[in-house]
């Protein structure tokens, strides 16, 4: 990696098109400034780093990944009772107007969303185990 | 509305409790529309149904009952998304709720992004995936806490 010692006020160039300004320097943090023709793309290194995480959270869950976050779920129960943490992130405070998060697969019922039988196959998600009560609203 | 989905088929959701992100979510920018539902067999969890792609359903749990103290942090950008005023963290539970996304790998331990929890503001439906600005928590974090785990 370069390593480059700049002042506030002072400029990187990377390539022809790239400028960095150093616009002001804190004790904690940096102010930068980008100047870069439309289609280079500047972003936070978080945002990469989100995209990468997003991309993996998306793909299939296997039935033995479920059940092991399954089996930690009793463990983060004791978190969900902090205060402001009702239902779903607090949810059951919220207006009565407002979205709510449904349950599916038979138990509460309590909104409207619900699994829709097609041709009478029951419309299990694939967990691997056993799943009363889906697709039987 | 009927929604048809790869994992849990045809989905009767209600189509206005949807959470609407104005800018889709990075690496997901043309998905902006999912509706959140829990399933019996995982009571707890929390299912992101993308309305745009039958295949995408993200896992998340409340970032609370992973971590209790645990407190969004908008940017100026994030809250003009949501429509909330600048400057003051929202309430977790009244105006907003805060959800972390979980990633599940087979023969890894399950962990949570934690750095960029989706914010969804309760009264509109309006949603951010909100990338903190400090570097308290990661994106890979392990379920339970190291403190809570030893105690």
């Amino acid at each position: 990696m370069l390593v480059i010692q700049r002042h506030e006020g002072q400029t990187v160039l990377v390539g022809d098109d790239v400028e960095i300004l150093i616009i002001e320097c804190g004790g904690r943090r940096v102010k930068l400034g980008f100047r870069a023709p439309r289609q280079v793309a500047v972003t936070r290194g978080e945002v990469k780093l989100t995209r990468e995480q997003n991309l993996a959270a998306s793909e299939p869950v296997s039935p033995a990944a479920l059940r092991e976050v399954g089996r930690r779920l009793p463990v983060l129960a004791a978190g969900r009772k902090a205060p402001g943490v009702a239902g779903i992130a607090g949810l059951a405070t919220r207006p009565a107007k407002a979205w709510a998060v449904p349950t599916l697969g038979g138990s509460s019922g309590a909104l409207d969303a619900k699994v829709v039988v097609a041709k009478g196959q029951a419309a299990a998600p694939d967990y691997g185990t056993s799943s009363p009560g889906v697709g039987k609203p | 509305m009927i929604l048809s989905t790869t994992r849990f088929g045809a989905l009767s959701v209600d189509e206005t409790q949807f959470m609407e992100f104005p800018e889709g979510l990075p690496g997901f920018e043309d998905c902006r529309r999912f509706v959140p539902f829990e399933h019996a067999e995982c009571a707890g969890l929390i299912f992101l149904q993308s309305m745009d792609r039958p295949d995408l359903c993200f896992l998340t749990l409340p970032v609370r009952s992973l971590r209790p103290d645990y407190c969004p942090l908008l940017t100026p950008e994030d809250c003009e998304l949501l429509g909330l005023p600048a400057g003051r963290t929202p309430q977790i539970g009244t105006e907003v709720a805060a959800m972390a996304l979980l990633s599940l790998r087979e023969g890894q331990p399950p962990t949570a992004n934690l750095l960029s929890p989706i914010v969804v503001r309760v009264a509109t439906g309006r949603a951010v995936q909100a990338i903190r600005p400090d570097n308290r928590y990661g994106c890979r974090e392990p379920l339970v806490s190291e403190e809570a785990a030893c105690s």
